[in-house]
């Protein structure tokens, strides 16, 4: 079972931002449940999790990251793609800075991360970025994406599920 | 939320322009380029008069800019068009109907940001089989106006999207490997009913032009 947790704050956009992510963990056949950021009340039924991302002006999750604080205690392994990544990098006491970025870029990832590794490229839409603490590891250099070793936590800045759809693949079968 | 759709009369602006307004925003205007190339990356429109048409059938002003279509003067005019929407009607974002199209997407995203309005897109990534029999389901009137792929020819034009197209499309992905709803610019389609719509347009006649693979059909209007 997989948790879906949607961080939008305009219902259309669950459209365009959660049910991309939704249709990958359903063509694989896997159980999954979809919770609004807003009515997390810390019990979740999936043994991994995925947060989504929203739109580039939509910061409104800001406002409910203390609703995510239960994962500092949930011993599974969790993804957070571009808003989903800053919500992680806040439980964690990291910090957000100002930068945006829209389209296609190019990543060079030091080692393989959730199936892909070398040169790729990425999709972007956000505003800020993650400067996370040092229990966290850089798989490029700029930190586009994330991994907290001893908890199992996964930050993407891009968006996988519109190209490198194999990362959520390859996450959600882990 | 006040919304202006960015409309070219095809099937994938008309069902993204009835989702947002099933998830309950208020749709104030059409935006529409007509752009003089018809080789355009952005913009796939059918006579504005067509256009006019069908925003007539929603009950919604239709804003229309022309662009003389080069590439990035498009996105100028784009801009300008969206701006026009702001002004007038006060819109806080637009929807759009890309379902792959980063280019696209993109673009629009970017404009957006600079005028710091909202950006939809509810056909984002969308199966597009699931495009196609969505619009079924919601009773979409729609038929091919254009094809423009091998081994697509002349009897396409003016078919109805209906199971059996939806069938013969993916036969044809499965033998050619031809988009289903023709995101690769196998084919274009002209909305003559939609849900937003009073009541369906109706066709007088379709003048066809083309040659081989590549058919255009204008669509006459009664």
């Amino acid at each position: 079972m997989i948790t879906i947790i949607d961080v939008c704050k305009d219902r259309l956009h669950y459209l365009e931002f959660v049910k991309p992510i939704v249709d990958i963990v359903r063509n694989l056949g896997m159980e999954f449940e979809i919770i609004e950021l807003e009515d997390l009340n810390g019990k979740v039924k999936g043994n991994k999790m995925i947060i989504c991302g929203t739109s580039l002006i939509d910061f409104d999750y800001l406002n409910y990251w203390q609703k995510l604080l239960f994962l500092k205690d949930f011993d599974k392994p969790v993804l957070g793609i571009c808003a989903g990544m800053q919500l992680l990098c806040k439980i964690y006491e990291g910090k957000l800075k100002e930068s945006k970025f829209i389209g296609m870029n190019k990543i060079k990832l030091n080692k393989e991360f959730l199936g892909i590794k070398g040169e790729k490229e990425v999709y972007e839409l956000h505003g800020k970025v993650c400067e996370f603490g040092n229990d966290w590891e850089k798989i490029d250099k700029d930190g586009e994406c994330v991994y907290h070793r001893a908890r199992e936590k996964y930050g993407v800045l891009f968006h996988p599920e519109v190209r490198n759809k194999e990362m959520i693949k390859r996450f959600v079968e882990l | 939320m006040k919304l202006g759709i960015l409309f070219s009369g095809g099937k994938d602006s008309n069902l993204a322009g009835f989702l947002a307004k099933k998830y309950g925003h208020r749709i104030k205007c059409l935006i529409t380029i007509h752009s003089r190339n018809e080789e355009s990356f952005m913009f796939h429109t059918p006579s504005i008069s067509k256009v006019k048409k069908q925003s007539e059938m929603i009950g919604i002003p239709l804003i229309s800019v022309n662009s003389e279509g080069k590439k990035e003067s498009e996105l100028e005019d784009l801009k300008k068009a969206i701006g026009l929407a702001i002004k007038k009607y006060g819109i806080k974002g637009v929807v759009t109907g890309a379902v792959e199209s980063i280019y696209q997407a993109s673009r629009v995203q970017k404009i957006c940001d600079e005028l710091g309005i909202e950006c939809f897109n509810p056909l984002w990534q969308k199966d597009q089989i699931e495009l196609l029999y969505d619009l079924l389901r919601y009773n979409f009137e729609i038929i091919v106006s254009g094809v423009f792929a091998y081994p697509l020819d002349k009897k396409w034009v003016g078919r109805k999207i209906d199971e059996g197209f939806i069938e013969d499309m993916i036969k044809m992905r499965e033998e050619y490997g031809i988009s289903p709803s023709g995101e690769g610019g196998e084919i274009e389609t002209f909305v003559l009913r939609s849900p937003l719509f009073k009541r369906s347009l109706r066709i007088k006649n379709i003048k066809m032009s083309g040659k081989g693979n590549s058919w255009r059909g204008e669509v006459m209007l009664r």
